[in-house]
């Protein structure tokens, strides 16, 4: 009796909220449903896929870990990858849900498990729709910054990521044969029941998969524009706008909140230093305008998806590092001036500092730096994250 | 798969904030199983009732589309962010994505139009 529920319960729910995957002309075919769940799958595995490449890349440029040498040039690279990143990610959000709500009706599947195998692929979802779940939530509310969870997200994001690709490949496996046979075979009854008219008149599979799709560019198309600056006035679900904030261009940690609203510019030295340079500098602010200046044109690219482009005028850092007797294979840590511990240090491999572009910045858009923008010195490079354009920059170390 | 619970286990020596994630896992499986798709399966059926067949699948279209937006733009619509960073969440998003549904509403209101028209024209 509770299976013939179950079976009940299982076939009303085939015209879940009166869309329906199959007709009621013809009796309901397996490969109706299954052509719809494998649509949006086939979109969700590509989605996910470039989603996990371009985050992983992202979480290496961060955690280089000695054998990743992330590139000075392209300039705008790490720009497009995280907005990429970002983008496919907002964009899963319509597929995923849609794609639950596709296959929603055989969570209630009896028997729970025809044999092991089964069984394995059946648990397998839990990490998979759960984890997926996750990646997008906390994708969407950390870029939001809002962290209801007590996990710290960079590491949670990064491992839910490959346990859900795991499971994703456990459920491509499994699902590969019922994929084939929906989106291969044309079904007979299709030359029955035309799918632009639905006989209850809600929308057929080909209207639902359209709506689920243009729901999917649409929030897309309303978000990019925090990275792709000419988009910019379309930006209306994403949290910056890349032409908003003071000297032009958004913020992400405050003066205020590293304590650096004011700074004693007769007390403030820039320091090179460290085991790898000939002889020490420590440079005033007057020594630094002194310096001959160069302009550069770059993007500061956020990890969490913004992107904007200025025009940034300050010291070569190579031209200093000759200054101090360092070698063009050495690598240095740029430190902020700030306590706070969190976001103090930035890598700064050989490439990078010998890059033509990279700059000790003191002018943005000819005015000197605004306080949130790293007053009186920020570093500033082609192709680095946000996280690593420092600002407030009071020393580099030269390691080796 | 489990490469990646290695990882976070690896980074996470916290037992507290360990469990928060696989709560959190866990969590959001049953509020879609529990609450989410219940609440779609009751609305389509409130739609597939109350509203005339002939416009339904506009109007299902519509609410979908309307919804995605909203869920979207849910964390700055509710403003979670509150701090002093005003370049964060820094427009008016309400106005903003009502524009966004009226555009939406509107072109489905346009296509039952054009479908009508067309419809009158076959018959005649």
């Amino acid at each position: 009796m509770v299976s013939g529920i179950w079976v009940v319960a299982g076939r009303h729910l085939d015209t879940v909220g009166g869309v329906r995957t199959a007709t009621r002309i013809t009796p309901r075919s397996p490969l109706r449903d299954e052509r719809t769940a494998a649509v949006l799958g086939i979109a969700l595995g590509v989605t996910f896929s470039i989603c996990f490449a371009t985050g992983l890349l992202s979480h290496l440029v961060q955690d280089p870990g000695g054998w990743f040498h992330w590139p000075a040039r392209p300039a705008g690279l790490y720009r497009v990858t995280q907005g990429v990143h970002i983008t496919t990610g907002i964009v899963s959000i319509p597929l995923l849900l849609a794609k639950l709500w596709a296959v929603f009706p055989k969570l209630f599947e009896w028997p729970p498990a025809r044999s092991v195998a089964h069984a394995l692929e059946r648990l397998a979802l839990l990490p998979l729709i759960g984890g997926g779940l996750l990646l997008v939530f906390t994708g969407l509310a950390n870029i939001n910054i809002y962290r209801p969870w007590a996990f710290s997200f960079r590491p949670g994001h990064y491992a839910a990521a490959w346990v859900v690709m795991g499971a994703m490949a456990v459920h491509i496996g499994a699902k590969i044969h019922t994929t084939r046979q929906a989106l291969g075979r044309h079904p007979a009854e299709a030359i029955e029941a035309p799918s632009a008219a639905s006989p209850r008149g809600g929308l057929d599979r080909r209207g639902f998969l359209t709506t689920v799709f243009g729901a999917a560019g649409l929030v897309g198309v309303l978000s990019v524009g925090q990275t792709v600056e000419p988009l910019a006035r379309l930006v209306v679900l994403a949290p910056r706008r890349p032409d908003i904030g003071p000297q032009g261009f958004p913020v992400n940690r405050t003066a205020r909140s590293v304590a650096l609203e004011e700074v004693d510019l007769d007390a403030y030295r820039l320091v090179i230093d460290g085991p790898a340079v000939r002889r020490q500098l420590s440079l005033t602010y007057a020594d630094l305008l002194a310096a001959p200046q160069h302009t550069a044109s770059l993007p500061i690219a956020c990890v969490e998806g913004w992107s904007s482009s200025q025009r940034w005028r300050g010291v070569r850092v190579r031209d200093l590092l000759d200054r101090a007797g360092v070698d063009s294979s050495a690598e240095s840590v740029v430190y902020a001036m700030h306590e706070s511990e969190r976001l103090r240090t930035a890598p700064l491999s050989a490439a990078h500092a010998n890059d033509a572009d990279t700059l000790l910045a003191l002018y943005v858009n000819d005015e000197p730096l605004a306080p949130d923008h790293g007053f009186p010195v920020r570093l500033i490079g082609p192709n680095r994250p946000g996280v690593h354009q420092t600002k407030w920059v009071g020393r580099i170390e030269v390691v080796g | 798969m489990l490469w990646g619970a290695w990882l976070y286990l690896d980074a996470t020596p916290d037992a507290e904030r360990r469990a928060s994630l696989v709560r959190w896992i866990v969590g959001l499986d049953l509020a879609h199983d529990l609450l989410l798709a219940p609440v779609v399966v009751l609305v389509g059926l409130g739609v597939a009732r109350a509203v005339p067949s002939r416009v339904r699948a506009v109007v299902q279209a519509c609410l979908i589309a309307s919804t995605f937006v909203v869920l979207v733009g849910l964390p700055p619509l509710l403003g979670t962010y509150s701090g002093d960073n005003a370049t964060i969440q820094p427009i008016a998003y309400g106005p903003a994505v009502l524009v966004v549904l009226c555009l939406i509403w509107g072109v489905g209101a346009l296509s039952v139009v054009v479908n009508r028209r067309r419809q009158r024209r076959e018959v005649q």
